[in-house]
């Protein structure tokens, strides 16, 4: 039986443990390793210009963690986990990772999990929804701390507490974060489960507001009143947005 | 539990002595009374037998009025009281049964010298009572004073073992892991650097165990096994960790618990390098100062670092011990500015015993 050719990328910030990977797929000549990176940004940023069929992916990084890597991919590759802990393994699973290693490995486990990833690719079924439950995974630790956006092959952190404001735009959401809009992939309702309700109101079907960016409620006509921010922009607010702001305050 | 009735070969040996003090009641009685051996045995014996049971109670009373907590003057007339109230239950019972014994036997008891036996009993009953009553606060207090013996050796047992746990907790097993990983790796690539890292490794859990087992440790010890943590480290983490542990001199003689610094390195290593791009250097300084030590922990931080499960545990665990240890005399104060994480413990100087 012949073998698919299959692209891999190896993402460990340990340059040893990347080195181990490449020496056990010596075994398999038809992996080949197009990318090896160190920490997240990289691995993002190879994913989106290689394409790679397989990452192994260790989980403990500077800047992103495995997760993140995952969720800011807009079509993962088939995921491996290879990593000293094992209480990630059920989040691992719920992102449809293929396999789960536990360092140290043998070549036995390692060509198993191999196996495991030709048996996936061969099956030839769409790629696994893997995004949303990594959404998950990395908002497992509530209240979101930190959005992640990828702006081209660039990611950008930004801290919960430096966003103003996020505007829903179709399929899309806009966050306003330091006097510039970020664009994001993800529905407006899932994001407002991850962030810290004391913090953020959706205070509009289109609108979360950041309330420490609140100046003052104005009414402008009957049951229809606009928010207006500290730097005098002006959001619109819905009457159960007005309710809650009214909880809040 | 009672002394006695818990135990059935004291029970019997004790009844097996009021037996023997029955039989020679009972020739007393007879040479005194004109009675049959035969029935002043029967009479007597039974009688001391029940009365040896009613003195067990005296340990009860000896419990419910212990000698610490109850004024002199309680005990003193609690024992008068139940030894009169005992002595006449006896002293009844012991008149039913001279009767029902002069009864079996067909013998004719005198008034008078049944009223003089109930008395013999009841005067032989007082003292009786009194010297059991007084065996019995002996015995108790011997018990509380092993007791709470016990408790303090119970107490120590369970610090022992807070401090053991706390101690099995300073490193962290994914520190094995990845080591064990980072050997994996270099079998093929540099065995030569395998085979000393291996080495490293057993000579620092060997190292760690053998101070963990002692009180306190001279700081230049504790230096030493950090060095060798770190430096299995720097293997791990290549060019993105460098090392810098100094000591004013003097302070490396001071006595510390030992591995209060390992949580803090290990701190050190997982924000400071394992979440860092480029990672730094994780600095290590001891001073004295008025009397005490104070050692510092530096690591640099990356603010983009994620958020960790358990962060902060480790930290936790060492300022506990501190102030277990030394109370307000010692602790731990951690903070960051500029982006350099520090972690300052002091704690009384002290050298080893």
């Amino acid at each position: 039986m012949t073998r698919a050719t299959i692209t891999a990328i190896i993402v460990d910030d340990e340059m040893l443990a990347r080195s181990i990977i490449r020496e056990y797929l010596a075994a398999r000549p038809e992996v080949t390793v197009v990318a090896e990176c160190a920490n997240g940004f990289e691995a993002v940023k190879a994913v989106a210009e290689l394409k790679p069929d397989l990452m192994f992916l260790d989980i403990q990084m500077p800047k992103l963690s495995g997760f993140e890597v995952i969720e800011l991919l807009e079509t993962p590759p088939a995921v491996v986990f290879v990593t000293a802990f094992d209480q990630y393994a059920v989040q691992a699973f719920n992102v449809h990772a293929v396999d789960y290693l536990l360092k140290p490995y043998t070549q036995e486990r390692f060509l198993e999990a191999l196996e495991h990833v030709q048996q996936r690719l061969a099956a030839a079924a769409p790629p696994p929804p893997v995004k949303a439950a990594a959404e998950e995974a990395v908002s497992a630790q509530q209240p979101l701390e930190r959005l992640l956006i990828k702006e081209g092959s660039k990611v950008l952190i930004i801290p919960a507490e430096k966003i103003d404001y996020i505007e829903a735009q179709d399929d899309y959401i806009a966050v306003r974060a330091e006097g510039k809009s970020h664009l994001k992939m993800q529905r407006l309702s899932a994001l407002e489960t991850q962030l810290d309700p004391r913090r953020f109101v959706r205070i509009h079907r289109s609108y979360i507001l950041n309330i420490e960016r609140l100046a003052k409620i104005e009414l402008y006509a009957k049951d229809s009143r606009v928010a207006v921010l500290k730097d005098a922009t002006q959001l619109p607010v819905s009457r159960t947005g007005y309710d809650k702001l009214k909880d809040l305050l | 539990m009672h002394p006695i009735l818990s135990d059935r070969k004291k029970h019997l040996l004790y009844l097996s002595i009021w037996s023997a003090v029955g039989v020679l009641a009972a020739f007393l009685l007879s040479s005194l009374q004109t009675i049959p051996v035969a029935v002043a045995l029967l009479a007597a014996v039974p009688l001391l037998l029940i009365y040896g049971e009613i003195n067990l109670t005296s340990w009860y009373l000896s419990r419910a009025f212990p000698l610490v907590k109850t004024p002199i003057m309680v005990v003193l007339s609690v024992a008068a009281m139940s030894a009169v109230i005992v002595s006449a239950l006896w002293a009844a019972i012991g008149w039913g049964m001279i009767t029902l014994a002069a009864d079996l036997f067909d013998v004719s008891l005198s008034p008078f010298s049944t009223a003089q036996s109930l008395l013999i009993i009841f005067i032989t009953g007082v003292p009786f009572f009194v010297i059991s009553l007084a065996v019995a606060y002996l015995v108790s207090a011997f018990e509380q004073s092993t007791e709470s013996e016990r408790d303090v050796f119970e107490a120590r047992l369970l610090a022992q073992n807070a401090e053991l746990k706390a101690l099995r907790m300073q490193i962290d097993p994914h520190f094995l892991f990845n080591s064990l990983n980072s050997i994996s790796a270099l079998t093929a690539s540099d065995p030569r650097m395998a085979r000393t890292m291996t080495t490293m490794l057993a000579d620092f859990f060997r190292k760690s165990l053998s101070y963990g087992a002692k009180e306190n440790i001279p700081l230049r010890e504790e230096l030493s096994l950090l060095n060798d943590y770190l430096a299995i480290e720097r293997i791990r983490f290549g060019e993105r960790l460098a090392v810098s542990i100094t000591a004013q001199p003097g302070a490396d003689e001071a006595a510390v618990p030992p591995l209060i610094l390992q949580p803090l390195a290990e701190n050190a290593i997982k924000h400071g390098i394992a979440d860092s791009l480029t990672g730094g250097t994780i600095s290590v300084n001891a001073q004295l100062k008025n009397g005490r030590l104070f050692v510092t922990v530096e690591n640099p931080v990356d603010g983009d670092a994620p958020k960790k499960k358990g962060a902060g545990m480790g930290v936790e665990i060492v300022r506990q011990r501190l102030r277990a240890l030394y109370g307000n005399n010692g602790d731990l104060r951690t903070g960051s500015a500029d982006g350099v994480f520090q972690a300052v413990l002091f704690l009384p100087l002290e050298h080893r015993s």
